[in-house]
């Protein structure tokens, strides 16, 4: 595998999701590659797995079975401490809650990224969150708390937020669902615009068939979750 | 981040730093009066082997002649003392004449031998030693005591006049034909004396004497005779010899004579035993009850805390934040709130002795030292700033053990 050329790996990758009396519910994913600041838009309907392939490439799931590398490395034997250290580090998250952290301003939202993450002194942690901010347009409202900002607003702090690190990878998972129309598409090409500017790649989960086809790939998640009879041992 | 979210729920958090204070406050407080009382009473008590009074409740005679507290048991002979002082086994009997007071503060008829008193916790020194002026030498001279001279603002050279009883109500006759005149000023002892108006036995008598034949005037009587004759005194303070008599010799006077002596250690040791430790172990019991209460308030308030912002908790694992650095977050607020709560309810227990001492040295007697720190109180903040972290460790491993996955999908 020349992990140069992917951010994302995947090989016989399997994971038993659950029970459900006699059989087993089970997540198999064959193959899946990601290249360097490619951008590929996952679809399908709930529950085809792809909450469960982001959880897999970010580590906070581990596989049953199969190899996972992210920026050229195997996460799935790496230790938790390790494996929070690198996700920290190398991914980046915008989840479809916009999931800032209540008692903190937009500017220290952004700096938490940075303190979990590459871990930079302080001040280099504030100058950066500024530069994020600005770049999403946010430059007036950095010492405002998530309850004073507009919900496009606070997806574009957790857009900041998840390339705060200059990550390899971004996953989204549906980051415009809870946003109206237009809010969505600017939250959309800024999330494309600033992987591009940042040299990231993209897993981008959605339901808007329209926004999927903006991206240059779409990863048709339907079938990643089986039903089969347990095998008794 | 563990204050800013402590101030986010701020309500709580104060609510719950209130109920650990108040419990720190309590035993603090109680903790450090019990320790000063009892050291403050037993160094008093221990100046004296036996006091010598009228029959009647032997704590009475002991609280009424050597703390200024209660009111005596009644008089004795003046002869008694008399027969005392040339008894050879005593080392030094000091007389004690109570009948008026000052503002409240008790006047005292002494003698001047008094004053020669060494202390007994160190040989070396004077039990009384003189700020200003010097020992009373004639009738109307008084020696007054620090807490005297600060509450009254009486000087060198001041005049005052007694009022009859030993407390000041409203309506007392005053003395005013026989006037005091201070000359001198006691340096404080942190004991009952700093409270207390010293002068000759003979004032105490000429005053009361002269009463009486006024009295006696007015009643028809003739009271001259047999006078001088009847003389009394309120009780004896005694030094013995040898320490080891004072059980025999106490047996020997209740038997032998009209009069009751009484041993202050003993009663000041029954005092504290029958009444003073149980109430203070209700307090302490009290007290702990209210730190217990609140160690299962931060429990509950940081197991709800941690349930609420479980998805707070999830995305920082997502941003990278690691087990232990979760664990950490959650026991640092307790933490915080432990040792803010233990600062809090030392300075409000220190600070309320601080500010109850003054009423404390009225009321029993004892001078505390409200910021001396001891060894049972140091123990006892420990083990509430251990049950503190404990309190918090639940949820914090709770928090620590859980997957962020489920958390995540609900932010």
């Amino acid at each position: 595998m020349n992990n140069s050329i992917n951010t994302v790996e995947i090989r016989d990758c399997g994971l038993i999701l659950g029970h459900s009396g006699q059989e087993v519910v089970e997540f198999r994913l064959p193959e899946f590659q990601l290249k360097a600041r490619e951008q590929v838009a996952l679809t399908g309907p709930s529950g085809c797995g792809k909450s469960t392939l982001l959880n897999l490439v970010s580590g906070l799931k581990r596989p049953d079975a199969g190899e996972i590398h992210v920026a050229g490395r195997r996460i799935d034997e790496l230790s938790t401490a390790r494996m929070d250290a690198f996700r920290g580090r190398e991914i980046g998250f915008v989840f479809q809650g916009f999931s800032l952290l209540g008692p903190f301003t937009a500017l220290e939202n952004v700096a938490i990224g940075l303190r979990f993450g590459s871990r930079p002194a302080v001040t280099e942690r504030s100058e950066r969150a500024y530069q994020l901010l600005e770049k999403v347009g946010l430059k007036d409202r950095i010492n405002s708390r998530p309850d004073q900002l507009s919900m496009g607003e606070r997806q574009r702090v957790a857009i900041a937020r998840a390339l705060s690190n200059r990550p390899q990878l971004l996953l989204a998972d549906e980051p415009t669902a809870a946003l109206d129309p237009d809010t969505a598409s600017v939250v959309f090409d800024l999330i494309r615009s600033v992987c591009h500017e940042e040299n990231c790649a993209l897993l981008f989960v959605t339901h808007d068939s329209m926004l999927a086809t903006k991206l240059p790939r779409q990863f048709d998640c339907r079938g990643l979750v089986h039903t089969r009879k347990e095998v008794a041992a | 981040m563990a204050w800013r979210y402590l101030w986010s729920r701020r309500l709580v958090t104060i609510l719950t730093l209130a109920g650990i204070t108040l419990g720190v406050a309590l035993i603090s407080s109680v903790l450090t009066l019990r320790r000063q009382s009892e050291t403050s009473f037993s160094k008093e008590s221990g100046q004296y082997d036996l006091v010598v009074g009228a029959k009647g409740s032997p704590l009475q005679l002991v609280l009424s002649s050597i703390y200024q507290l209660d009111i005596p048991t009644g008089n004795i002979p003046y002869s008694r003392y008399l027969a005392l002082k040339k008894d050879r086994r005593i080392s030094m009997a000091i007389p004690v004449g109570l009948g008026d007071n000052y503002h409240g503060f008790r006047i005292i008829g002494t003698e001047p031998s008094l004053f020669d008193l060494t202390d007994r916790g160190d040989i070396n020194k004077k039990l009384f030693s003189f700020r200003e002026g010097r020992s009373f030498q004639q009738d109307l001279e008084a020696v007054i005591g620090a807490d005297v001279a600060r509450q009254s603002g009486l000087k060198i050279g001041d005049s005052f006049v007694g009022t009859h009883g030993l407390v000041s109500t409203a309506g007392s006759s005053q003395h005013t034909d026989f006037p005091y005149r201070v000359v001198g000023i006691l340096n404080s002892s942190g004991m009952s004396t700093d409270r207390g108006i010293y002068v000759s036995l003979s004032s105490v008598w000429r005053i009361h004497e002269k009463e009486a034949e006024i009295h006696a005037k007015l009643a028809g009587i003739d009271p001259v005779k047999g006078l001088s004759e009847n003389r009394e005194v309120t009780a004896v303070l005694l030094r013995l010899k040898a320490v080891g008599m004072r059980l025999w010799m106490t047996q020997e006077i209740q038997k032998r004579t009209e009069s009751m002596a009484a041993i202050p250690v003993n009663e000041l040791h029954r005092l504290f035993v029958r009444i003073l430790e149980p109430v203070q172990n209700a307090l302490l019991g009290i007290a702990c009850l209210v730190v217990l209460v609140s160690a299962l308030t931060i429990v509950a308030t940081f197991y709800q805390a941690a349930e609420r912002r479980r998805a707070d908790l999830a995305i920082m694992r997502a941003l990278g934040a690691h087990r232990r650095e979760i664990l950490a977050l959650v026991l640092t607020e307790a933490l915080i709130l432990t040792v803010l709560g233990i600062g809090f309810g030392m300075l409000l227990g220190h600070g309320g002795l601080y500010a109850a001492n003054q009423s404390l040295r009225n009321l029993w007697g004892v001078s505390i030292h409200p910021y001396e720190l001891d060894r049972s109180e140091l123990y006892s903040l420990s083990i509430i700033a251990v049950g503190g972290i404990i309190a918090g460790l639940l949820p914090a491993i709770l928090a620590y053990r859980r997957e962020p996955t489920d958390d995540l999908s609900k932010s």
